[in-house]
């Protein structure tokens, strides 16, 4: 009766192998994506069903090794090693058979209940070479299914495989390693039988202590009688590079591939005569050239761009309106002054105010995140990160961090949510924190008010473009210090696979786009409704008193929680140059950025105060009259550096993993924000005065 | 221009000539036939014959000038010969007259291959020589293994920093980014520490195994590598940890994966 109980089957593979092509095929719509425990990996998962029999699949983070070095490899081998899934589906690209069989033979070695697919069969027919299939099973001991992920192909075979496999149970394919190492696994294996129990195959393990894998050599020096065990390591690396004149660990991947090279040797029935220069070559011969691959480049990133807010400023003007005439007939049918009204303020300027205004960029974030994962499908992101990362490791990031920092110009959330291509999870975390700084199209409203109302024309060029430019040398110094500081460590390596080109499948970039669109739903559905509703009631509670029959808008926000909180926090905004006003506006501008200027219109007493109305000359006039330049520019400083908006702490929190990463990006940017704007304030004050 | 191009007697004047200048004097016909102890006569034939070769600006009644070729080419043999010398005068203790005679001869008959091992030896008794007996077992057989590139492949030897000077010198140890685009080496050992180390195993980047080099990216860093029939990217301080074997040296049939099943 175990058939009917899930069997959970995970897939490991390649990063490029197609695995999650195969995901896909496997679940279809049927996916849930979410964070390794801690960690900034997706985990994605998903329910696949085949006959009776219901599977819970789990797909793997891309890998090319078993090692303990990258938070990939640690989240992928903890996942086999404790979830324990009945099969594991080995996704393997075909038309670079060696290099993926390299992890193959470390999953055998680990002793899991392997089912190979062998995708992207259609690409390896194309080039002529023809293989023995039924051989590479034989030789492994694992069953080997030929499969098309991106078109359906051999999934149904992938089922019924899996399925077999899991009444089957466990295989005894074993990995041999023959003379010296041999023999020094062996010693090693010996002396483990008197310890206790790790989750890894003896053989496994003693390769791993080898190869100074930390995981497994921290498992056995917690026991407290593996003093000979290490005694006998030392011995046996010694004894091991004296003989080969290697560490052992190139020794053991000198096997490994070794073992591979032979096998696909083995089984390629034909092959090619000639070794012509693919079409990828000479696309990378354009797109990768000194003269042309800069311009493609930028082209590339200014067409994305150019779809995104072209294409979608339509669909995000229907999105507005709609959610305008929302609001409005609901004020229409409401009864005014009723005993309810509170409710209606509550749907129509919390709700439909604070989730609106985020949905609105839907369309945007769906066009960016189609070009994205087009450029990530067809393989040109790879060479994006080959051409950037001069520039970003200078200031100790990786190339794949250059795409995030460039959407961060247009909003922060799709930012963060792009450095799920960043692999390392330091580099990831840092880029993450500096995200904010790039002047998001949010603050561009407030910069429109302030430098009109205080500098002359000849001036606001120059004062708009050095607030960009502050912004991103700001976040070159805040990365290179967080390199080297709270996230200190090795520079990521820059080994990276530059993947063959490749048509994306339209139903995958759909999926894809699918997959974004729904997560940003539940967000503005969940978290940021909470929030919103939590904005709006620090601004309206508790209700002012009367005058002459009715509350003013400023009345309202000056009694209303926020209003106090400013006026409480007045010394602190004192030392920047700030009154109560501004401070309760940058209040209800942690909603969302450009909410700032509504707010100051608010304050003044202005209803409908927007920069480009008649309503917005008078607030500039009230501005100049009331604060100096030098307060305009300490405002939009602020406005820069300080408190990212809601949306971002909230993606921050979900993408990192945890909310202390949110908070720290909260309190690291508004200490930052305070001391910068406070010294430029009292500086500039001593020396104009 | 390598040494061994030209005639013996050729290399022998272009010494004198890299000398006199060296000196600070100028190289004039008669000069130099002092030097090598020939008549004035007998000097302008080579003069002419070393024009012809590019290696120095000669015209009649003028003075001798050495060509860029020929600085690079003379200044190759004066090293070699200062390095021959230096061998057997500190190592092998021969008295330095005998040596300075031997070094002259050396100079020109020695084959490169001979010479280079010869450096290699030097570095590696010079820099590793606290334990020579033993050390010697795993020179002899890092020697063969790394086609005599490398003699200790320990990687806190200090013979990695040290030994690279005078290898560099001598275009001894080529690493992979010393490859030209197109060119293709293979590897001989991987030098960068753990975890950088243990990625490039795990990608396939292990000894023997053939590598291509594509090309460097526009700003100039990281660089693309052929290996395994696959792409791959690495930083310029990446690919001068991966040792390449002198392209003279014929080895074995690799152990592991010639690559490129399918182009």
């Amino acid at each position: 009766m175990s058939q009917r109980k899930t069997i959970s089957v995970a897939l490991a593979g390649n990063p490029n192998s197609g695995k999650t092509s195969i995901f896909n095929a496997l679940t279809g719509a049927h996916q849930h994506v979410g964070n390794y425990p801690g960690v900034t990996v997706e985990k994605k998962e998903g329910v696949c069903r085949f006959g009776e029999q219901e599977y819970r699949v789990v797909d793997l983070p891309g890998i090319y090794s078993m090692t303990s070095y990258s938070v990939e490899e640690v989240v992928a081998r903890r996942f086999l090693v404790e979830e324990k899934p009945s099969v594991v589906i080995n996704v393997v690209d075909a038309t670079n058979l060696e290099r993926n069989l390299y992890l193959t033979i470390q999953l055998l070695e680990m002793g899991l209940n392997l089912v190979m697919a062998l995708n992207m069969m259609d690409e390896l027919d194309k080039t002529g070479v023809v293989l023995d299939v039924d051989m590479i099973g034989r030789r492994l001991g694992c069953p080997v299914v030929r499969t098309v992920g991106i078109r359906n192909e051999g999934i149904e075979d992938l089922k019924q495989t899996v399925f077999d496999a899991h009444v089957r149970g466990q295989t005894d394919a074993v990995i041999i390693y023959r003379d010296e190492l041999g023999t020094e696994v062996k010693k090693l294996t010996a002396l483990m039988e008197h310890l206790d129990a790790i989750p890894y195959p003896k053989q496994f393990a003693a390769v791993k202590m080898l190869e100074k894998d930390t995981e497994v050599l921290g498992r056995f020096r917690r026991m407290s009688a593996s003093e000979p065990l290490f005694t006998q390591l030392n011995r046996s690396v010694q004894r091991l590079e004296t003989l080969y004149g290697y560490p052992p660990e190139v020794m053991i991947g000198d096997r490994r591939y070794g073992f591979a090279s032979g096998l696909v040797k083995e089984v390629t029935v034909t092959r090619p005569m000639i070794d012509r220069i693919t079409l990828t070559e000479k696309i990378d011969s354009v797109v990768t050239s000194r003269i042309l691959g800069f311009p493609l480049f930028l082209l590339s990133i200014y067409l994305i761009f150019w779809l995104t807010f072209s294409l979608g400023s339509w669909p995000m003007q229907w999105i507005e309106t709609g959610f305008e005439k929302l609001a409005r007939a609901i004020e229409s049918q409401w009864p005014a002054g009723g005993s309810m009204e509170w409710l209606q303020s509550l749907i129509v300027d919390g709700i439909i105010g604070g989730v609106g205004g985020v949905l609105v960029f839907l369309p945007n974030i769906l066009l960016l995140f189609m070009g994205i994962s087009f450029l990530e499908d067809t393989g040109y992101m790879s060479r994006i990160a080959f051409i950037m990362d001069k520039i970003m490791h200078k200031i100790g990031l990786h190339g794949r961090s250059f795409i995030p920092l460039i959407i961060g110009f247009g909003c922060t959330v799709p930012a963060i949510l792009a450095t799920r291509t960043i692999r390392s999870e330091k580099t990831r975390l840092t880029t993450m924190m500096i995200l904010p700084l790039m002047s998001c199209g949010a603050r561009l409203p407030i910069y429109l008010m302030i430098i009109p109302a205080f500098y002359p024309q000849h001036w606001q060029a120059p004062v708009l473009w050095s607030m960009y430019m502050i912004g991103v040398l700001l976040a070159m110094v805040v990365a290179k210090l967080l390199r080297e500081t709270l996230f200190k460590g090795e520079a990521e390596p820059f080994v990276m696979e530059l993947p063959p080109y490749r048509m994306p499948a339209l139903r995958m970039v759909m999926m894809h786009m699918w997959e974004k669109a729904w997560q940003y739903f539940k967000k503005a559905g969940t978290i940021i409704l909470g929030v919103s509703i939590l904005v709006w009631a620090l601004l309206s509670y508790p209700v002012a008193p009367e005058r002459n029959g009715s509350v003013s808008g400023r009345d309202q926000l000056e009694y209303s929680f926020a209003g106090r909180f400013g006026h409480f926090i007045e010394p602190v905004l004192n030392p920047m140059g700030f009154d109560w006003r501004i401070g309760t506006s940058f209040i209800g501008a942690f909603a969302a950025k450009e909410l700032f200027v509504a707010q100051m219109g608010v304050v003044f007493s202005l209803e409908e105060a927007r920069e480009d109305s008649a309503g917005g000359e008078t607030l500039r006039d009230i501005l100049r009259k009331t604060y100096s330049p030098l307060v305009g520019f300490c405002i939009m400083l602020f406005a820069l550096v300080a408190t990212p908006c809601m949306a971002t702490l909230i993606v921050t929190w979900k993408e990192a993993g945890s909310i202390r990463w949110a908070l720290f990006q909260w309190i690291f940017l508004t200490a930052t924000g305070w001391l910068l704007t406070t010294a430029v304030y009292q500086f500039a004050r001593i020396f104009l005065h | 221009m390598r040494i061994g191009m030209i005639s013996e007697s050729l290399e022998d004047y272009l010494e004198i000539i890299y000398n006199l200048i060296d000196e600070g004097n100028i190289a004039r016909v008669k000069d130099i036939a002092a030097r090598k102890n020939v008549s004035m006569s007998s000097v302008t034939p080579a003069l002419r014959r070393l024009a012809k070769e590019g290696l120095i600006k000669y015209t009649l009644r003028s003075d001798v000038e050495l060509t860029g070729e020929g600085k690079k080419l003379a200044a190759r043999i004066v090293d070699r010969h200062e390095f021959v010398k230096h061998f057997l005068v500190s190592l092998m203790k021969v008295p330095e007259a005998i040596a300075e005679r031997d070094a002259c001869i050396f100079e020109h008959y020695m084959s490169p291959e001979t010479f280079r091992r010869l450096v290699v030896f030097f570095e590696f008794v010079d820099t590793c020589g606290m334990d020579i007996r033993d050390r010697f077992e795993q020179y002899r057989r890092n020697m063969e293994s790394t086609g005599a590139s490398d003699p200790c492949t320990s990687p806190d030897c200090r013979n990695t920093e040290m030994g690279s000077r005078h290898r560099r010198r001598w275009g001894q140890v080529k690493t992979l980014l010393m490859l030209k685009p197109g060119e293709k080496g293979r590897i001989a050992r991987i030098q960068a520490p753990g975890a950088i180390r243990q990625r490039l195993i795990d990608m396939g980047v292990l000894p023997n195994v053939e590598i291509e080099m594509k090309r460097a990216a526009p700003l100039g860093d990281p660089i693309e590598i052929k290996l395994r029939g696959y792409h791959l990217s690495l930083r310029k301080e990446e690919a001068e940890s991966i040792i390449i074997f002198p392209a003279q040296i014929e080895i074995r049939e690799p152990d592991s994966g010639s690559g490129e099943y399918y182009g």
